[in-house]
């Protein structure tokens, strides 16, 4: 898998955050009543903002830079963190640290960092292929399937209310968007810190003013890189 | 239940290839196992729309964010001369509640590639390139005047091609042989004295 730019997510916090769903909807215009019948065409995709991105030390200025110079406008890919805690389903049921687990001998990596677990556990119980919009979940180590997010390999997923249980810890649930690459059964789900894969949403949304204080705060606002799922289905088609 | 949802797709048989694109944003696996690509359809949908109605004979098809593949092949048929007279398929895919597919694709306008113009625009926020297809069925010069004489040759042709098997044996159709001998045609009023 190709290295992408991560949003350093301890360094560069939002105020806020904001993942929204972007339907796709089609309707002939409102009636004289002022009804509107609308069919939908497509799930849609996700567009992130980060509010008020505080920037305010030089590290966190150099983070800045280095994102803005590899993403080199709109067409760059980054993984954007989208903050979940508020609806992480944690088994305790309170917001729980992630796991940080170093090698068998207790050393760690060159850098000093150690392999990290996430501290729900939730696994696709059966193959998720491209475009499915429902899938099983099965709960190891968490409170439920619904309404939570999960990401794999960079792809945010929501789940709906649950359709199905289809046995004490096995769930069917639909998701918001539609499977963007298939999932296959027992893949471990990232349920903490579900990232999505972003471009830019405008080839000018990193500006970053300078004040006199040099504390300085922007938005960068995201949208979901379907083309690149789309150049991956087709990759992996042949 | 109504239909709350639906796919639309859109499938251009090249020669080389067939492009399967739809209207909406991931890629879409379908039920035979045909990858369709998301957005790359812009304008002209509404277009689109009015061809599914059955009223459009002629479209003009533009794409977006057309990805390497589609525009080298597209580029490449083209050279070849192998883009014009590709069949190009509207179809809408009846979803379910879960907006999965129900039931077989229904094609709702085909017709083949007439041209394909490519553009760039230069605009504020960047540089659009889309490639627009213009698309024509059997029904675009239908309402023109059509400029054709009866004359002989033609209806002997015509008549080679509906009965092939008469012409084959020698025979035409001779109903319009003696058309040009009219032209100068005198008839005398009958005098009967």
């Amino acid at each position: 898998m190709v290295d992408f730019i991560h949003w350093p997510t301890q360094l560069l916090v939002p105020g806020s955050a904001l993942a929204a769903q972007v339907p796709f909807t089609r309707s002939g215009g409102r009636s004289l009543g002022g009804i509107e019948r609308t069919v939908r065409t497509d799930r849609g995709y996700w567009r992130i903002s980060l509010n008020d991105v505080s920037v305010r030390s030089p590290t966190m200025r150099r983070a800045w830079n280095a994102i803005r110079t590899g993403l080199g406008g709109k067409s760059g890919l980054v993984v954007v963190p989208c903050w979940s805690f508020d609806s992480a389903p944690y088994a305790s049921g309170h917001r729980e640290p992630a796991i940080f687990l170093p090698h068998d001998d207790d050393t760690l990596f060159d850098d000093d960092t150690a392999y990290y677990e996430g501290a729900i556990h939730i696994e696709m119980a059966t193959d998720a292929p491209l475009s499915a919009t429902v899938v099983t979940l099965r709960l190891v180590d968490a409170a439920t399937a619904e309404g939570i997010r999960f990401s794999y390999q960079h792809a945010l997923y929501e789940t709906g209310p649950i359709i199905e249980q289809i046995s004490g810890d096995t769930f069917r649930v639909p998701v918001f968007p539609a499977i963007q690459r298939a999932i296959p059964a027992d893949a471990w789900l990232e349920v903490d810190n579900p990232t999505c894969l972003c471009h830019m949403a405008d080839d000018r949304g990193m500006d970053l003013s300078l004040s006199n204080v040099e504390i300085d705060s922007a938005t960068v606002e995201f949208v979901q890189a379907v083309d690149y799922w789309n150049d991956l289905a087709i990759e992996d088609m042949g | 239940m109504a239909i709350q949802s639906i796919k639309v797709l859109c499938s251009m048989a090249f020669p080389g290839k067939t492009i399967r694109l739809w209207d909406g944003a991931g890629p879409y696996l379908d039920a035979d196992g045909e990858v369709w690509l998301g957005a790359m359809l812009n304008d002209g949908l509404d277009q689109i729309e009015s061809a599914m109605n059955g009223e459009a004979s002629m479209l003009m098809l533009s794409l977006s964010g057309v990805d390497q593949t589609v525009s080298d092949l597209a580029f490449e048929d083209l050279e070849a001369d192998r883009v014009i007279g590709a069949q190009v398929q509207l179809l809408i895919q009846p979803c379910d509640e879960w907006d999965q597919p129900e039931g077989p694709a229904e094609v709702k306008f085909t017709g083949t590639v007439d041209n394909m113009p490519m553009d760039e625009t230069a605009g504020e926020a960047g540089v659009t390139a889309t490639i627009m297809l213009e698309v024509t069925n059997r029904f675009t010069l239908r309402t023109l005047t059509s400029g054709a004489v009866l004359s002989d040759v033609d209806q002997r042709a015509r008549s080679a091609i509906l009965n092939p098997m008469a012409a084959a044996a020698g025979l035409f159709d001779r109903f319009c042989e003696r058309i040009s001998g009219l032209a100068d045609k005198t008839i005398v009023w009958p005098r009967f004295s």
